[in-house]
């Protein structure tokens, strides 16, 4: 166990999650959507909300059934199947509730909120709570940061995207290839923070 | 592990369990028509509806907010399934494509300066409205064919868009981004309303040409070898290329630019090649008809005019009705125009075709006599369109002319078009100088008996009214022309015409450029004959006019013909319209048939007017009425020149006798080469088939 956290400690883990071990770009964890849905800033921004919101919600439930089923009945080992049962069954129950209490919410969401059930990055940031051993008001604030991160990349990135649609581009690198070229540029530059954060 | 599979499952069961509850807590009701008809869209989010994607489109459709035919793509199969669900009718929708007006694009118009900023159109419409030197170009940078959701627009080498029209759903995603509206949705019935507009990119022949056929437009299509395209997009302005294509003096060929560089383009025989395809084929291309709108409208008058009138009011849904008093359809075209420069058969296969899209035709009819004003109102008719022609032949009024043997030029035409040629000659002289008088004077030689045939007439040879190449046939065809002589009496002997006495003209023309003869009676001529055939000019015929109350309202000028707007037709009762001859005087055909389509635009108009209104029409707006000539001559020396087709025409040697077609038409290559060398004009722009400044500008940029 750590000892106790001063803000500052905080503050860098936030840093850390989205700037320097970013999930998409260093971790490269959630590419499918990250190509996929980076076309337009609309659906970027949706996606992008959605995975805070999930992602938040899951990474705190996992840790309460790492921490109070899997640890006393001796189960780590049955972690992932335990997780993806439990973040899918998650998603589920939010997008029910917020379809009744906060339908706006439910609309700008959309159909994002069910995608990311599969999304690996989710899963990810779940099983590095428990690698790193945090507690759980440190697993909430990764969980978001990294969120966080993931939005940041994302919506970096389609920025990038819709600039190139109106760029002339040599035919035969038009679409994934130069978005693959791309992401690949920006993920070395965020290896620069590197060293800024342990 | 058998604890671990067990909490697995009773985690699953819990959530489960959990997940169950929350479906009832939670639940929210969706009409479950909502799914049923977003099922029945075209589900491509495309926002042609309006509507922010098909499930919102979906939506209000349930709510009574939208059409059950919100969904243009989907079209009337979406339409019909959406209403199923919804129990409700559906409503016919005319289906829409995109279409591209500019035909130069960037390359092609001197650009005002070097854009090299976003390579968007609607970037670089933010500065200065693009470097397009044409305020109506193309700008070229394929925001359309980039944001296309159905893939159907692509750029072109000349960088322009090309729509493939099986993609094409008519969503209209393009013309809402295209900046300059280059691209718009047009359906059938807009393009058969469709009039000249400022931002047309009209060449100097298409604004000239009274109907406007998009002259360049069917020319590139021939010069690709696409024959049906071509005869399509010249059916949206004149239903009688057939026809047309063989009479028409062509005022397109004497604004051609290539006139510039060389000769003008074939303009008219390309035309005529395109419909003699189809006629050849024997199968009439199928086109566009609206369905019926039930509103019925008579038509007066089978010629050009009132069938062209009645062809485009069909197309548009109504249900128009002609009636003609002699026993064919046709009008002058049928009895005035002689066999060997119209073949009657291609004539009646043509008005045939015209017929076939659900024209009815009522022949032997004389409107006054079997029918009139009255009893066609009985009959349900809405609106009357009159093109009744001028029928009516002129004397010249000198003595002698009611002696057997003279007759009217009109009348003996006639006579052979309803196959009862007058017997005449064998001596023949015809007393007039027009277009008319060489058709009279060349019917005449062809008839057996008819040894010889004089033509005399008040004007010399250069200011005769008919074209130099008709008088050159008359010419070469043996007619003895007698220019600046006037007719001063017809003798005769037993009351048959002898002989008629010419006083020597010696000025048509005053002054002020009107028509007034002036004689010198001391010098005269005597030619001896058998028969006198008057051919001087024509008038209207309005007896049924003044014998009915109703109509006698119709504001006449002191020539008797109808006064109508110039473009809507409409006369001072606005349920009558009238164009042709019976609006204009003696005139070409193609602008009886622009006059007809005005009509239908008119009349079409009028159907539609707001309940209540009494329907006087507006003209359109915005109209282009003249041809610019905005283009650099320098440019047009650059053009390499190529000599214009000459069409096969029958031996002179070969025409005496017979009725057979003088004009033999061009051959597939000869059309191809004629069509080539349209330069594809804009308003400003040509096609760079040369090197030129913009050329240079293509080179360094790409």
């Amino acid at each position: 166990m750590h000892e106790a956290w001063t803000f500052s400690d905080y503050l860098l883990l936030v840093i850390g999650a989205i700037l320097v071990n970013n999930i998409l770009l260093t971790r490269f964890l959630g590419n499918c959507p990250f190509l996929g849905v980076s076309r337009k800033m609309e659906t970027a921004t949706g996606m992008a909300m959605a995975v805070v919101f999930v992602m938040t919600m899951a990474g705190s439930i996992t840790w309460i059934i790492q921490e109070y089923v899997l640890i006393p009945f001796d189960l780590e080992y049955m972690q992932t199947i335990f997780f993806i049962l439990v973040i899918a069954a998650l998603v589920q129950l939010v997008e029910m509730f917020l379809q009744k209490s906060f339908p706006a919410l439910y609309q700008a969401l959309g159909i994002f909120l069910p995608l990311i059930t599969t999304n690996c990055a989710v899963l990810g940031v779940a099983v590095i709570n428990i690698r790193e051993g945090y507690n759980f008001l440190q697993t909430v604030v990764f969980s978001f940061a990294s969120a966080v991160g993931y939005g940041f990349a994302l919506i970096l990135f389609t920025g990038i995207r819709e600039q190139m649609e109106v760029s002339s581009i040599p035919d035969f690198m038009k679409g994934t290839a130069i978005g693959l070229l791309t992401a690949g540029l920006i993920s070395l530059s965020f290896f620069g923070f590197a060293g800024i954060v342990e | 592990m058998l604890t671990g599979g067990l909490i697995l499952g009773a985690l699953g069961f819990v959530s489960a369990l959990v997940l169950s509850i929350a479906s009832k807590v939670f639940y929210v009701y969706v009409d479950p028509r909502v799914e049923l008809v977003e099922d029945s869209l075209a589900g491509a989010n495309c926002g042609g509806c309006g509507f922010p994607g098909c499930n919102a489109a979906a939506n209000a459709v349930v709510a009574g907010k939208a059409p059950v035919g919100v969904c243009v793509v989907g079209g009337p199969e979406s339409a019909e399934a959406v209403g199923e669900i919804m129990g409700l009718p559906v409503e016919y929708h005319e289906v829409e494509f995109a279409e591209r007006g500019c035909r130069g694009g960037r390359f092609f118009d001197p650009l005002l300066f070097d854009y090299i900023g976003v390579q968007d159109c609607r970037a670089a419409f933010m500065i200065a409205e693009g470097p397009s030197n044409c305020e109506y170009a193309c700008l070229g940078f394929g925001t359309c064919a980039r944001n296309c959701p159905f893939d159907a627009i692509t750029m072109s080498e000349r960088n322009l868009p090309q729509i493939d029209y099986s993609r094409c759903t008519g969503c209209g995603t393009c013309e809402r981004l295209c900046p300059k509206h280059v691209i718009r949705l047009v359906s059938e019935s807009k393009k058969i309303l469709y009039w000249n507009q400022l931002d047309a990119c009209a060449a100097p022949c298409q604004a000239t040409c009274p109907t406007q056929i998009e002259i360049p437009r069917y020319l590139g299509f021939i010069a690709e070898g696409k024959y049906e395209e071509a005869l399509l997009v010249i059916k949206q302005h004149n239903p009688m290329p057939l026809s047309i294509g063989r009479v028409c003096p062509a005022p397109c060929e004497d604004v051609c630019r290539r006139k510039d560089v060389d000769e003008a383009v074939n303009i008219n025989d390309c035309k005529r090649f395109v419909a003699d395809i189809e006629y050849q084929n024997n199968e009439y291309l199928p086109v566009f008809v609206h369905p019926d709108t039930g509103h019925k409208v008579a038509v007066i008058g089978g010629g050009p005019a009132g069938l062209t009138c009645a062809y485009y009011l069909r197309r548009l849904g109504h249900s128009p009705t002609i009636f003609e008093s002699l026993p064919k359809l046709g009008g002058a075209m049928q009895y005035g125009i002689p066999e060997y420069r119209l073949p009657k058969k291609a004539l009646d296969w043509e008005i045939q075709g015209m017929l076939s899209i659900g024209i009815e035709a009522r022949v032997n009819t004389v409107f006054g006599r079997d029918i009139t004003y009255e009893s066609l109102l009985d009959e349900g008719f809405e609106a009357f369109f009159i093109a009744t022609g001028t029928p009516r032949g002129l004397w010249t009024r000198t003595e002698g002319e009611d002696l057997d043997g003279v007759m009217l030029g009109i009348d003996f035409l006639r006579d052979i078009g309803l196959g009862k040629p007058p017997a005449v000659g064998p001596r023949v002289v015809v007393i007039g100088g027009g277009n008319v008088a060489i058709d009279v004077a060349l019917s005449a030689i062809r008839l057996p008996g008819v040894e010889e045939v004089h033509m005399a007439c008040l004007e010399k040879r250069d200011e005769m009214p008919a074209w130099e190449h008709e008088v050159h046939d008359a010419l070469a065809e043996g007619i003895a022309l007698h220019n600046s002589w006037g007719p001063m009496r017809m003798l005769g002997e037993n009351g048959k015409v002898v002989c008629v006495e010419f006083k020597q003209c010696t000025a048509v023309f005053d002054e002020n450029g009107r028509f007034n003869p002036q004689y010198d009676e001391s010098q005269t001529m005597r030619i001896e004959t058998d028969s006198v055939l008057v051919t001087i000019g024509q008038g209207t015929d309005i007896g049924f006019i003044k014998e009915s109350a109703e109509l006698s309202k119709l504001e006449l000028t002191p020539r008797g013909t109808i006064v109508v707007n110039g473009e809507t037709m409409q006369t001072n009762i606005p349920h009558i319209f009238a164009s042709g001859e019976i609006t204009t005087g003696p005139n070409i055909a193609i602008q009886a048939i622009a006059g007809g389509r005005k009509a239908a635009w008119a009349i079409h108009q009028y159907l539609n007017r707001k309940e209540g209104e009494p329907g006087i029409i507006e003209p359109p707006t915005n109209l282009r009425v003249a041809a610019l000539d905005l283009v650099d001559r320098e440019e047009l020396q650059k053009v390499p020149k190529v000599k214009r087709e000459v069409m096969s025409r029958l031996p002179v040697q070969d025409r005496r006798r017979n009725w057979n077609e003088v004009n033999q038409g061009l051959d597939e290559e000869q059309a191809i080469r004629a069509a080539r060398r349209c330069l594809n004009c804009g308003i400003y722009c040509l096609r760079p088939t040369y090197e030129s400044k913009t050329r240079d500008f293509l080179k360094k940029t790409v």
